[in-house]
C-alpha cells in the first residue's frame, strides 16, 4: 500500500464496503473451514489460516474484489463541497443539464397526454403471466407503437451541446478571439497526442495486436497461437489487473467473454440469477411507458440492423429488467444527470409517495438498443449478459448522454474530436468548416453510440476492448479522427454537409485497430 | 466540522489597475483584505481571534492566490517591523489558468499549505491571479476563516493495513501529514474488527457483541424497492 496513493477516508470506505459486502462472509467461512483442518497448530493460528487463504484462491478473490472497487470509486475525498458540485463542478453546465433532463419530461409527459395513457400501469393478473409464459420470444407480440416516438435522438442532444456557454467567458467585442474554432464552446482541458499514446502505449505499431495479426490470411504460428495460449493463462489466474493488462493488446474472439467479465469483476453467483428473476417479475407486475421506447427503439434500430436483427428477443430480456433495476441508481451520484420524479396517481406533492420513474433513473433515446446489441455476441445466456451491460452502463455509457465536464463526458470527448482534428487535420478541418460542414456534426452520434452500429459488430468489440483496457472512452474520439484522416481525400472534394455525410457514411468496411494505430503513431 | 467560523470584516475586492481609469486594462490581479484585529465579542472577550488555522472558500476561476498575514504590533516590536509577510505563495487553484478544470472547486488551504503559523496576526490579505485574459470575472465566493485546522482525530485503521512486514520487523506507514496511522497498541489484538477467536469463545458476553457487530455492519444490498405499498401506478412526471 502507498502512502500516498490512497487517503486515510479512502481505505475506511474501502473496508466498510468490504465488510457489508458478500465476500466478508464468505472469507470468514473459509477461515473457519481453514481452522477446523487438522493439519492447522494453535501456535501458528494466524499465519497457518493466511496460508490456507491463499493457497485455496481467496487472496485473489479479495484483490479482485478491491480492485473493482479501485475501479469504480473515485479517490477524491469530498471536502466540504456539497452533493450537486459532486456530480457536477461547473455550475452553468449543471443548470444546462437540468434544463435538458426538463425538456424530455416535458416531452414524456406530453406524449402520455396526447396519447391518453399512463406512465405506469399496473398490468392485470392475466397479463402479467401471459407475459412471463412468452418471455424469452416478447418480440412477437409486443405493445402498439404506431404513436410512439423516440424521447429525443443524439441529433437534439448535440444541439444542447453546441449552445453551451461558460457565462464568465470572453467573447465580447472582438468575437471570434477567444472563440474556439470548433463547435464546442467549453473550455476544458483535453489530453493532447502525446498523452493518448502513452495511455494507448500497448497500441503502438510495433506491437503485435489482435484485431490485426490475428488476421485469418496471416499464419497462425507467428501470434495467434501465443496469443491464444496466454490469453487461457490469464483467464485460468482470474486476476481483474491481469486481464486488463492482457485487453491492453484486445482479446481473442474465443476468450474475450470471459476476460471481460474478470475485468469488471462479474461473477453471476445465485444471488445475482435471483436478482435477475426478480426483476423480471417486477417487468410483469407493471406496464410502463418506458417500456414502449425501449420496444420502439429495438425496432427502429436493432431489428433493421442485418447483424443484429436475431437478438431481438435477447434484447427485450435485457432492456426490460434493466429499467426496473434500481442498484443503477448508485450511478447517479458521480453522474451530472438526475433521475426523474414523479408521484403515485392521486398522491401529488406528498412526499412518502415520492417516486422515481423509470425505477432506475434512465430515460432511453434513440439508439440505446445500441449499447446492448455487440455484447450479444458475447454472451448467450441473459443473465450474464445483463449484469455485463449494467456494468458497462455505470462505469462508461452513461457519460455518453449527459453533460458534464467530466474528460470522459461527452462533452470532453467531443472536444478532444474537435481539437485533434484541428491539430492534426487542419487542412481537412479548415475546409470542411469552410463548406459548412462542422466535422463534429458528422462524428457526435458516433460518439454517442460508442460506435455500435456504425462499424461491424467484431470492430465495436475491438474497440470496446480499449475502453475496458484502458478504463476510459477517449479512444472513441481517437478513432473519429482517424476516420476523417482516412476519407481525407473524398472528404476534401466534398461541397456540402450531404455530400460529407455520404462519404462517411458507410463505415462497416473500415479496420478500426489499424486506423487508431495510424492516427496515433504514424506521425 | 462543527466549529464556526471566525468573525472578520472581510472587505470588497479591489482591481489592481493603472491609475488612468478610463484605459481598460487586465491586470488580472485582485486584492482582499480582511481585518481580523477589531472585531469586537462583548460577550466571548476570552476568545481570541487572532489566530487562523483554515481558509475555506469556493473558486471562481481565480488561477493563483497568494496569503500574506500582518502580525500584531507588541510592546517589544520595533518600528518598521510591523510588514506583510507572505504565507502562502502563489497557491495554484487552476492547473490550467485557460481551462475549465478546478475553476468553480472547493477549495481549503490549511496549515499544510502555509509557510508559518497565522498566530497573533491582526490583518489578512488574499492577492487573486488570473492571468488569462479569457475569463470576464474571477473572485473567491464563500469566505470562511477556522480557527484551527481540520485535523479531527486519526480515524482508526485496523492495524494491519497501516503494517508493512519487513524483514527486519515491523514498520509504520507514515500518513500523509506525518501523524501516524493509529496503531493498536498491543502486538495481540489482533485484526480491529474482525474479532479474535480464543476470546471469542471464552465468554458468552463477547458473542453477544460479535452479533451486536455484525447487526451494526448490515449489508447495503438493496432489495429494490421502487413501489410505494406496492402500488406504482404514475400518470405525469414531476418538474420538481
Amino acid at each position: 500500500m502507498g502512502e500516498l496513493l490512497f487517503s486515510q477516508w479512502y481505505v475506511q470506505n474501502l473496508i466498510q464496503f468490504l465488510k457489508s459486502s458478500q465476500i466478508y462472509t464468505d472469507l470468514q467461512h473459509a477461515a473457519q473451514h481453514e481452522v477446523s483442518k487438522p493439519s492447522i497448530r494453535l501456535s501458528e493460528l494466524k499465519k497457518g489460516v493466511q496460508n490456507g487463504l491463499n493457497s485455496s484462491g481467496w487472496d485473489r478473490k479479495l484483490k479482485n474484489a478491491i480492485y473493482t472497487y479501485l475501479q469504480t470509486h473515485s479517490r477524491l475525498s469530498p471536502n466540504a463541497a456539497p452533493s450537486d458540485h459532486l456530480k457536477e463542478p461547473l455550475l452553468y453546465l449543471r443548470k444546462a443539464q437540468q434544463a435538458w433532463e426538463k425538456r424530455i419530461l416535458k416531452s414524456l409527459n406530453s406524449m402520455c397526454t396526447e396519447l391518453n395513457i399512463p406512465l405506469a400501469r399496473k398490468r392485470p393478473e392475466k397479463e402479467q403471466k401471459d407475459l412471463l409464459t412468452r418471455w424469452t420470444e416478447l418480440s412477437v407480440d409486443g405493445p402498439d407503437l404506431s404513436q410512439i416516438r423516440p424521447v429525443y435522438a443524439p441529433k437534439d442532444f448535440l444541439e444542447v451541446i453546441m449552445s453551451l456557454q461558460n457565462p464568465n467567458y470572453n467573447n465580447g467585442e472582438t468575437p471570434g478571439f477567444y472563440n474556439m474554432w470548433g463547435i464546442i464552446q467549453v473550455p476544458l482541458k483535453v489530453k493532447d497526442v502525446n498523452k493518448l499514446r502513452l495511455l494507448f502505449s500497448e497500441m503502438s505499431i510495433n506491437q503485435c495486436q489482435t484485431g490485426i495479426d490475428d488476421h485469418s490470411d496471416i499464419p497462425t504460428e507467428l501470434f495467434d497461437n501465443d496469443r491464444m495460449k496466454l490469453g487461457r493463462k490469464v483467464i485460468a489466474a482470474n486476476h481483474g489487473p491481469l486481464s486488463q493488462e492482457y485487453a491492453k493488446k484486445g482479446c481473442p474472439f474465443s476468450l474475450r467473454a470471459e476476460i471481460w467479465t474478470q475485468i469488471m469483476g462479474i461473477n453471476t453467483d445465485d444471488l445475482d440469477v435471483m436478482y435477475y428473476e426478480q426483476l423480471k417479475f417486477n417487468v410483469s407486475q407493471h406496464d410502463l411507458l418506458v417500456d414502449s421506447l425501449l420496444y420502439k427503439d429495438v425496432k427502429l434500430t436493432a431489428t433493421n440492423d442485418d447483424q443484429y436483427f436475431v437478438f431481438e428477443d435477447y434484447l427485450y430480456q435485457i432492456l426490460l429488467p434493466f429499467s426496473r433495476d434500481t442498484v443503477v441508481l448508485e450511478h447517479f451520484a458521480q453522474n451530472s444527470a438526475s433521475p426523474p420524479k414523479s408521484y403515485i396517481r392521486g398522491k401529488l406533492g406528498v412526499e412518502e409517495f415520492s417516486v422515481i420513474y423509470p425505477p432506475n433513473g434512465v430515460i432511453p433515446f434513440h439508439g440505446f438498443a445500441m449499447y446492448v446489441v455487440p455484447l450479444c455476441f458475447l454472451y448467450q445466456d441473459p443473465i450474464k449478459l445483463y449484469y455485463v451491460f449494467r456494468e458497462m452502463y455505470v462505469r462508461y455509457f452513461f457519460r455518453l448522454h449527459s453533460i458534464s465536464s467530466h474528460p470522459q463526458g461527452i462533452v470532453g470527448l467531443s472536444l478532444l474530436f474537435e481539437t485533434l482534428l484541428q491539430t492534426h487535420e487542419a487542412e481537412l478541418f479548415f475546409y470542411l468548416k469552410s463548406v459548412g460542414c462542422q466535422p463534429l456534426k458528422i462524428a457526435f452520434k458516433w460518439l454517442v453510440r460508442a460506435f455500435s452500429g456504425y462499424l461491424s459488430a467484431d470492430q465495436v468489440l475491438l474497440l470496446w476492448d480499449r475502453i475496458l483496457a484502458s478504463n476510459s472512452l477517449e479512444v472513441l474520439s481517437v478513432l473519429a479522427v482517424a476516420i476523417f484522416t482516412f476519407r481525407k481525400t473524398n472528404l476534401m472534394k466534398v461541397q456540402s454537409y450531404n455530400a460529407a455525410e455520404a462519404v462517411l457514411a458507410d463505415l462497416t468496411t473500415l479496420e478500426v485497430i489499424p486506423l487508431i494505430q495510424l492516427s496515433l503513431f504514424s506521425k | 466540522m462543527s466549529e464556526r467560523p471566525i468573525n472578520c470584516t472581510i472587505k470588497q475586492p479591489v482591481l489592481l489597475t493603472i491609475t488612468d481609469t478610463k484605459s481598460e486594462f487586465h491586470s488580472g490581479c485582485r486584492v482582499l483584505d480582511i481585518s481580523l484585529s477589531n472585531v469586537v465579542n462583548p460577550e466571548r472577550k476570552e476568545e481570541n481571534v487572532d489566530q487562523v488555522g483554515e481558509i475555506q472558500f469556493k473558486n471562481y476561476y481565480v488561477a493563483y492566490l497568494t496569503v500574506k498575514a500582518k502580525f500584531k504590533s507588541g510592546p517589544d516590536t520595533k518600528e518598521g517591523e510591523n510588514k506583510w509577510r507572505t504565507c502562502v505563495k502563489r497557491m495554484r487553484l487552476m492547473p490550467n489558468a485557460h481551462a475549465e478544470t478546478g475553476s468553480q472547486d472547493y477549495f481549503c488551504v490549511s496549515r499544510k499549505h502555509m509557510a508559518f503559523e497565522l498566530v497573533n496576526i491582526s490583518a489578512l490579505r488574499l492577492i487573486l491571479q488570473q492571468p488569462s485574459p479569457v475569463w470576464k470575472d474571477f473572485k473567491i465566493e464563500e469566505l470562511r476563516f477556522f480557527k484551527c485546522s481540520e485535523t479531527s482525530k486519526p480515524c482508526l485503521l485496523p492495524s494491519w493495513l497501516t503494517e508493512v512486514t519487513n524483514n527486519s520487523g515491523k514498520k509504520k506507514i507514515e500518513a500523509e501529514d506525518g501523524n501516524n496511522f493509529h496503531v493498536a497498541p498491543k502486538e495481540d489484538d489482533g485484526i480491529l474488527g474482525i474479532s479474535n477467536l480464543e476470546l471469542l469463545s471464552a465468554t458468552l458476553q463477547q458473542l453477544w457483541a460479535l452479533s451486536e457487530e455484525v447487526a451494526a455492519n448490515q449489508t447495503n444490498v438493496v432489495l429494490g424497492r421502487y413501489e410505494v405499498d406496492n402500488c406504482y401506478d404514475i400518470n405525469l412526471l414531476s418538474y420538481t
